[in-house]
């Protein structure tokens, strides 16, 4: 009984269409499930088939042990209530009002809120935040607060089971973090079931109690996101080729492929230009031209944002040296040429500092965003004395 | 923070409360021009019948002879001569008349109310989507087949054949934009049903003889005159049952404002609430055509302009004020049809698209710009 929900087997699609062929999962008492995976994997239409928009073709939806068949209308609206991508748009209809439909599966023929519904709807409303809106148009509000107005309607109704789809999609940080701070207060608070879908992975990771990823319309892995995420994974579920994705920090690089490489006609391009035509004609008369002809100095986060600009504007790059927890060390790892990094928690040793200064003979720029020195990196001084004497360090661009 | 709560509370209450005394105050209003409207009907005309002997025939039901109790006797003197005339052009033509617009004209904003909600589109509406004129093509066939038998159909024939004609014609516009939610598409595809029933209507009447053909044409224009106190009933009784029972309607209406996944999630059974809005919906609009023939616009315009004086969607407010403003509506328009250049007299049908057209533009106008934004 600890499961509120789950389905078996469920299959569903549209149509002659078979999107989903097999879904079984559950959702506990309390906990807070993500559904991730790529666009078109499926996650809408699970979520549409276990809401009962969608019929199912074969399986089963179990809500509170209970086997939903689609005249069971009445029994799902009680149990489960779902905030959906799409946005309604009722005219005249203020933000109270609308939360006041979510009680329509407790009242009467006629409808008439008694009060306790009354002190449901202000609760609701209380919960979001929104007391403030409640007597606003609903089509006069913004997307983020619309959206908060479209909870309070599904708390209104008082669910065991939450279904949401996207719910953080379009909205603005502020609101996001608000929306998930108000369904982690439900799960803890009233044990309710939160089963939803979610675009941004790093977010979910953060969120979740457990992952469900799905990938072609089958469940391509489960778990606790600390277990289920890494790398690999997250490369492998998004096919991803135009950047690399890093758990420890939660932040996609973007590494662009050939063609995705901006070109030398955008804006950024421009402003950088300069510096990049002068990189070049050096370049070719070194002896060593597969080395990078840009050497970063950097470390503990210091160099992330020189490196996405590198990147962003095509230059190669040589980057270094830091320990692998360093933070420098993801975002350097994922889009440097060459990243020159020690074992975690190592010393910087002259063997190192040798290896980077062929690196930055080689280099006819030098940035140093690093600023901070101590025992741990304290030869690197010697590398910055060495730029500035080769004429090579330049402002950060 | 108490007093933050208190005052919060107190807000509440009040917004609440000011649109519920609005609610009322447009109730009362309502109410109040309807009547006003209504014995405005009553008196005005040809003959203009003085008010006072109206409201004796009207308590002591044309009885010449009844006195009334207590001061109502004084209130309302007897005057035979004038009496005697009230009573049989009240009886004969205007209580018919008034009686009737009131009930076909609040059916038919009803039945606006009610296309609105299926199309989730607010120019839906009986004469727009091309229902009445199906169920004009329905009755003309209905009248040839029988005058061909030497025949003239009842009431009864003549609503179920205006009800098929309207059921049939809001299956052809579901299967043309039922998905839709193009308003303008919507009413350009009413607009051709509309075009083909009429075409099929003129056929169908060129191989009529001339007396069914001219029954045909003075209703098929649309107008309360032919209007006698024995339809009343029939008319009452298909009317009111649907009018209320929409009524019933307003608690699945109102969610089905945001939407068919958001209405089934709150319980809502939807395949059996579009169809109850269809059926409900045609037979109102099958009633009006049956005794009045098409009368056009009132649909739109009464409900737009009955929620911007609710400020309110609330179906609990809109079909109770629909049917209210409604019967205003083809009241008045009746009155000016055939006063305002007497003898002649206008169809309503005139009168309502005067008075209805700008309210369907400005919504057209209004949506579009909007939408752009």
């Amino acid at each position: 009984m600890n499961e509120l929900l789950s389905t078996e087997n469920l299959k569903s699609g549209y149509k002659a269409t078979v999107v989903l062929p097999d879904i079984t999962l559950s959702v506990r008492s309390g906990e807070i499930v993500v559904l991730a995976g790529p666009n078109g994997s499926g996650k809408s239409t699970l979520l549409a088939t276990i809401a009962g928009n969608l019929p199912p073709m074969g399986g089963r939806t179990l809500l509170l042990d209970r086997d939903l068949t689609p005249r069971d209308t009445r029994f799902r609206a009680q149990n489960l209530s779902v905030l959906l991508t799409q946005r309604p748009a009722p005219e005249l209809m203020t933000a109270r009002e609308l939360v006041a439909i979510g009680r329509a599966p407790f009242t009467c023929l006629t409808g008439a809120l008694t009060e306790e519904d009354h002190q449901i709807i202000e609760d609701s409303l209380a919960l979001v935040g929104a007391n403030a809106l409640a007597d606003t148009l609903f089509t006069s509000l913004s997307d983020g607060q619309k959206q908060l107005v479209l909870l309070a309607r599904a708390i209104a109704q008082e669910p065991k089971v939450l279904l949401l789809d996207e719910p953080t999609s379009y909205l603005d940080i502020r609101h996001k973090l608000l929306l998930l701070d108000v369904l982690a207060r439900l799960a803890r608070e009233r044990g309710t079931s939160i089963l939803l879908s979610m675009h941004e992975i790093e977010l979910a990771q953060k969120f979740a109690d457990r992952l469900i990823t799905l990938k072609n319309g089958r469940i391509h892995g489960e778990g606790r996101p600390e277990d289920l995420i890494t790398d690999e994974y997250i490369q492998n579920l998004y096919d991803l080729s135009g950047g690399v994705y890093t758990s420890v920090t939660g932040s996609l690089e973007l590494t662009y492929t050939k063609e995705t490489q901006p070109s030398t006609n955008s804006s950024y391009q421009n402003s950088i230009k300069l510096s990049q035509s002068s990189i070049h004609t050096s370049a070719t008369t070194k002896e060593d031209q597969s080395l990078p002809p840009v050497f970063v100095l950097g470390g503990g986060g210091s160099g992330i944002p020189v490196y996405r600009r590198l990147k962003k504007a095509g230059i190669p790059f040589a980057a270094g040296i830091f320990p692998k927890n360093d933070l420098d060390y993801p975002t350097a790892n994922a889009l440097a040429d060459i990243c020159l990094s020690l074992p975690a928690f190592s010393l910087v040793t002259s063997g190192d500092i040798e290896k980077a200064q062929k690196l930055l003979a080689a280099a006819t720029t030098v940035y140093v965003p690093l600023t901070s020195f101590g025992p741990a990196n304290a030869l690197l001084q010697t590398l910055l004395a060495d730029a500035k004497a080769a004429g090579k360090l330049r402002p950060l661009p | 923070m108490l007093t933050i709560h208190d005052e919060r509370r107190r807000k509440k209450s009040q917004s609440t409360g000011q649109k519920k005394r609005r609610a009322r105050l447009v109730f009362l209003a309502l109410g109040l021009l309807l009547l006003f409207s209504a014995l405005l009907g009553l008196s005005a005309g040809s003959i203009r019948l003085p008010i006072s002997q109206i409201l004796r025939a009207l308590l002591t039901g044309g009885n010449p002879q009844a006195t009334l109790p207590g001061f109502l006797e004084n209130l309302l003197p007897k005057n035979p001569e004038a009496f005697a005339m009230t009573a049989t052009i009240l009886f004969d033509l205007r209580l018919p008349r008034v009686l009737a617009a009131i009930l076909l004209g609040g059916g038919l904003a009803v039945s606006g109310v009610l296309l609105q909600t299926f199309f989730a589109n607010p120019i839906a509406g009986p004469f727009v989507l091309g229902i009445s004129s199906g169920a004009k093509l329905f009755v003309a066939l209905a009248l040839v087949a029988f005058a061909a038998a030497g025949s003239v159909p009842g009431s009864a024939v003549l609503i179920l054949a205006a009800f098929a004609g309207s059921v049939l014609v809001l299956l052809l516009v579901l299967l043309l934009a039922g998905r839709v939610r193009n308003l303008s598409l919507l009413v350009i595809c009413g607009i051709m049903v509309g075009y083909i029933c009429s075409a099929i209507t003129d056929f169908v009447t060129t191989f009529a003889d001339d007396a069914s053909l001219v029954n045909l044409h003075g209703w098929s224009l649309g107008s309360f005159s032919g209007i006698r106190l024995l339809h009343i009933l029939p008319m009452a009784c298909l009317v009111l049952p649907c009018v209320l029972f929409s009524f019933l309607l307003a608690k699945p209406m109102r969610a089905y404002l945001l939407g068919e996944n958001y209405a089934r999630s709150v319980g809502v059974r939807i395949r059996a609430f579009r169809i109850l809005l269809v059926l409900i919906s045609s037979a109102l609009s099958a009633a009006v055509t049956a005794f009045a023939g098409p009368i056009s616009f009132v649909g739109v315009a009464v409900p737009h302009v009955v929620r911007r004086l609710f400020a309110s969607s609330d179906p609990a407010l809109v079909l109770p004020g629909a049917f209210l403003g409604g019967g205003i509506f083809c009241l008045l328009s009746d009155l000016l049809a055939r006063t305002l250049f007497a003898p002649a007299e206008l169809s309503v049908s005139s009168i309502t698209a005067l008075f209805g057209v700008p309210v369907v533009l400005t919504i057209l106008l209004h949506k579009n710009s909007s939408s752009r934004m």
